[in-house]
């Protein structure tokens, strides 16, 4: 009932089919431009997250990413040691105050806020993400210290060097401009500390010139509310344009024993993560479908849920190729000496 | 909102010189019990810009803390109650957040803080 009722977001239910047509117009499959992507990105992010987000928690967990994965180790406690693995990078201590750039509902927030002792700031644009991260925060007990704000990563509203360290999670690949948002980034970020993210990009694998490299490309970005999918060299290059010193990247897909993309495999069978698999999502859809014929959920969710689905494949794809990596990491310093 | 995230928002509109602190106009105030974390207080005391502090506690009716307060403060019971029933148990619920420099509103609804900028002011 609560991916029923979920669905749409802050939508209105009766807009969610026009809602679904309207974000589908901003892409490739659908005939749309990327330079348009890039220049609407905020409404389009909007539309993902408020179309997706229900479907996101329903088939994956409250943290929206995936994660290098040992072998006899679960999806969610993989996830768990993804975060702590980035908490420890950054080298929190008790008491500082750090900010989770595109929080989502706050599943990162919530666990690096318990595991470090610090107070974590999330900045998100999508309202009703927010609302659910808030009501998660008090069933988890880190409201006292961890808040949401709700703004935009390419304009934030804190004044300069404010923040003791800054993460980000599969989540500023949403931004139409790497080194516009990086330079945010170091913006707010106290001189002598450290960012760190997980980025979604393409490897030195694809190639442009392939069709069906650019198909997969294409897939990810509509199901995964992208603008466009840049390369690993061009986020490094664009950090150290934004004034950052690089500490140490790296392709964390490379070395899993554990490929990242397994959860979505349909040609595979797992209990722990059965709403993914084939018979999960034939569940699902079929769920989706009779909540939606009988009214309770609103018209347009077995879209959703369709476009998420083409996703998932466009990243098992990219993932199987090498093409694709959601886990480009990178430790980043700003200076001591600063302009900031 | 907790005034502990008050201390850190900023107006960010484009040609905006001195964007910090935002006004406070509250239109409903809760208070909400949070257990006393001294460490924590005396970590986030280092951090907080004391006089946006107290002009933001006391838009919300809060009149209880000093005009002024140094590190050996900390010390006191008293003083360290009532920072911490200014930083943590007061929320905005509803109100807005006023750009001291042009006046532009940043709605507070349901405790969220609504900084997104329009087109024009990025």
């Amino acid at each position: 009932m609560n991916l029923a009722s979920g669905v749409g977001g802050k939508i209105e239910k009766s807009q969610i089919l026009s809602a679904v047509e309207k974000y589908e117009k901003y892409h490739v499959c659908h005939g749309g431009q990327e330079e348009e992507r890039k220049a609407n990105y905020t409404d389009m992010v909007n539309k993902y997250y408020d179309l997706s987000t229900s479907f996101y928690e329903f088939g994956w967990g409250q943290s929206f990413h995936f994660a290098h994965r040992w072998k006899g180790e679960s999806l969610q406690e993989s996830i768990k040691r993804h975060e702590h693995f980035l908490a420890l990078q950054l080298g929190l201590k008790p008491g500082q105050k750090v900010l989770d750039v595109g929080c989502g509902i706050g599943g990162p927030l919530r666990e690096i806020s318990r595991f470090s002792s610090t107070s974590v700031t999330g900045l998100n644009n999508n309202e009703y993400q927010i609302t659910r991260g808030e009501a998660l925060n008090r069933i988890a007990g880190v409201d006292k210290t961890c808040n949401f704000v709700k703004a935009d990563f390419m304009k934030m509203p804190f004044q300069d060097n404010s923040f003791d360290a800054v993460y980000a999670i599969e989540a500023t690949c949403h931004a139409p401009d790497a080194y516009g948002c990086y330079k945010e980034i170091f913006r707010v970020l106290k001189p002598g500390q450290y960012f760190a993210a997980y980025e979604w990009c393409m490897t030195d694998a694809f190639d442009p010139n392939n069709e069906e490299h650019q198909r997969i490309k294409a897939e990810i970005e509509i199901g995964d509310g992208l603008p466009d999918i840049r390369l690993t060299t061009k986020c490094a290059e664009a950090l150290k344009q934004a004034g950052f010193e690089l500490i140490w990247e790296k392709d964390l897909a490379i070395e899993s024993p554990v490929p990242w993309y397994f959860p979505l495999d349909t040609s595979r069978f797992s209990l722990t993560s059965f709403r993914l698999t084939a018979v999960g999502r034939f569940f699902t859809r079929s769920l989706v479908k009779g909540l939606e014929y009988v009214g309770f959920a609103p018209k347009g969710s077995l879209r959703v849920q369709e476009f998420l689905e083409k996703a998932a494949d466009g990243l098992v794809e990219g993932g199987k190729k090498e093409i694709f990596t959601p886990m480009y990491f990178f430790l980043a310093r700003k200076p001591e000496s600063s302009d900031y | 909102m907790r005034l502990i995230t008050h201390n850190m928002l900023s107006s960010n509109i484009k040609g905006v010189v001195n964007g910090f602190p935002l006004r406070i106009e509250a239109e409903k105030v809760v208070e909400k019990t949070v257990e006393m974390n001294g460490e924590f207080l005396k970590k986030m005391f280092e951090k907080i810009d004391w006089k946006a502090f107290v002009d933001a506690s006391r838009a919300m009716g809060y009149t209880e803390l000093p005009e002024e307060a140094d590190s050996s403060m900390l010390d006191s019971d008293e003083f360290l109650n009532r920072f911490h029933h200014a930083l943590l148990e007061l929320h905005l619920e509803e109100g807005v957040l006023v750009c001291p420099e042009t006046g532009r509103r940043f709605p507070v609804s349901k405790g969220i803080p609504n900084m997104l900028l329009h087109e024009d002011e990025v």
